[in-house]
């Protein structure tokens, strides 16, 4: 009596299964984008309830706590007023050098806020999701930043939310430099014991390089993907091979991905 | 299994994988997420059979691969495996005893990511696995054998408040069973 149901719904089910890993790339992406938007309307109250609350708890904050704050805004303000006169001026000179050695000028970044709304519940990837999507005119290998550093790369975009690939993502490398010495690595996921989101490795750079920690990793611009000059991070420690061909170095990343909350979209 | 118990499950299957993708204190504490699917599935297989475990496994493997970078439909044959197996024997099994919950939510869902790693390299992707993976493994195999019971517990409640109560005869003697002897 068992049996029969039991092979055929183990069959069918597998069967059915079977055909959806086989679906084409392009088939199968729309149809995740399909069943994740029945996930919107949560992610949107779950948003809307994080909201309230910050509001909350900003509303009993107390007046001391406010003006320690204020105060400290207004210190940071006077000195991001001074150091942008100073790069109002270096502009200014950079764009007449360009124009003497007519050298095209470089156009400012066009950046969008972006919130994050759910993350990878699988422990073998590392993404997340945002709530930008092809409405907000976001496409496949965007760039994702905070004001840190580099965060990832956009992978997937459906219409209100798009899947952002981090660093350290076995499918997010990207070509670095460290800032210092200009010797030019990848930027690959961490193959160290300790399951810790913030560490990335940099392969491929060249023997010969002097490496020392706390050196700055930032992107090369090579590939054309991530603009020249994004902080990554800062080298922690070197791993000096004894037949290989390359140095490896652990990079401590400079944006924290694992306390993120929002994060910046440059859009093209 | 009545319709208000599939309504039940499809709208826990939808929050504990609406759970898995925002919250995210447990892998900041721990560096692991755990998954609490296997150990539903194991609920799922030893309370209601294997038509409810076959849609189970589709439904909630889909909705996880959904919110994944994962393949779309590798987490369904891990889920629609261990609840076939263990739907096999369930009538060998002490399902009410909390002992046999937690053994084998920790057998499903230590098998669960080890079915998936296997489809992932035989589907040609890259997860990041390194020795890490081996604490990550232990962390979710742990918890999901505690978490088990948890949803026998919960679903025991549920099928009690939704299911319409056992008729409680008041005493043995019952009028209409009367064997009246003699003439008529």
């Amino acid at each position: 009596m068992l049996k029969k149901p039991y092979y055929l719904a183990f069959g069918l089910f597998f069967l059915i299964s079977l055909v959806l890993l086989n679906l084409p790339g392009k088939a199968s992406s729309q149809l995740k984008l399909v069943i994740s938007d029945i996930f919107i309307p949560i992610f949107g109250l779950s948003t809307a309830t994080h909201q309230v609350l910050d509001q909350a708890s900003s509303g009993v904050m107390p007046r001391r706590v406010l003006l320690a704050e204020l105060e400290k805004l207004q210190k940071e303000n006077q000195q991001l007023k001074l150091e942008l006169m100073q790069g109002a001026d270096v502009l200014r000179e950079n764009a007449q050098l360009r124009t003497t050695v007519a050298w095209k000028q470089r156009s400012g970044w066009n950046v969008k806020l972006a919130r994050i709304l759910a993350r990878e519940p699988a422990n073998w990837w590392k993404a997340l999701q945002i709530n930008l999507g092809s409405n907000d005119n976001i496409t496949t290998n965007t760039v994702v930043l905070t004001s840190d550093g580099l965060v990832g790369r956009v992978d997937q975009v459906g219409t209100t939310s798009a899947r952002v690939l981090l660093l350290g993502d076995p499918n997010c490398r990207v070509s670095a430099l460290i800032e210092e010495t200009r010797e030019a690595g990848v930027i690959a996921p961490s193959s160290q014991t300790i399951p810790d989101q913030t560490l990335v490795e940099m392969t491929y750079i060249s023997r010969h390089s002097q490496l020392k920690p706390g050196q700055k990793v930032i992107t090369s611009g090579l590939g054309g993907l991530f603009p020249k000059g994004i902080p990554i991070g800062r080298i922690m420690e070197v791993q000096l091979p004894d037949h290989g061909l390359f140095h490896e170095a652990r990079v401590k990343l400079s944006a924290n991905l694992k306390d993120l909350e929002e994060v910046w979209v440059l859009l093209p | 299994m009545n319709w208000w118990m599939i309504f039940c499950l499809g709208v826990t299957t939808y929050t504990v994988v609406f759970f898995e993708a925002s919250y995210h204190g447990f892998r900041n504490l721990t560096g692991a997420q755990v998954d609490l699917l296997p150990g539903l599935v194991v609920y799922v297989a030893l309370a209601h059979g294997s038509r409810p475990v076959a849609i189970f496994s589709l439904v909630a493997g889909l909705l996880y691969d959904s919110v994944s970078v994962n393949p779309l439909g590798i987490s369904v044959i891990p889920l629609l495996l261990i609840g076939m197996g263990v739907c096999q024997k369930r009538e060998l099994i002490l399902k009410d005893q909390r002992y046999a919950q937690v053994v084998l939510g920790m057998a499903a869902s230590a098998i669960a990511p080890l079915l998936c790693w296997v489809l992932l390299l035989f589907a040609g992707r890259q997860p990041l696995v390194g020795w890490s993976s081996l604490w990550q493994w232990l962390v979710v195999t742990l918890v999901g054998g505690i978490l088990t019971p948890v949803w026998f517990k919960v679903f025991g409640r549920l099928q009690v408040a939704l299911n319409h109560p056992s008729m409680v005869e008041s005493s043995a003697f019952r009028s209409d069973r009367q064997i009246q002897r003699g003439k008529h």
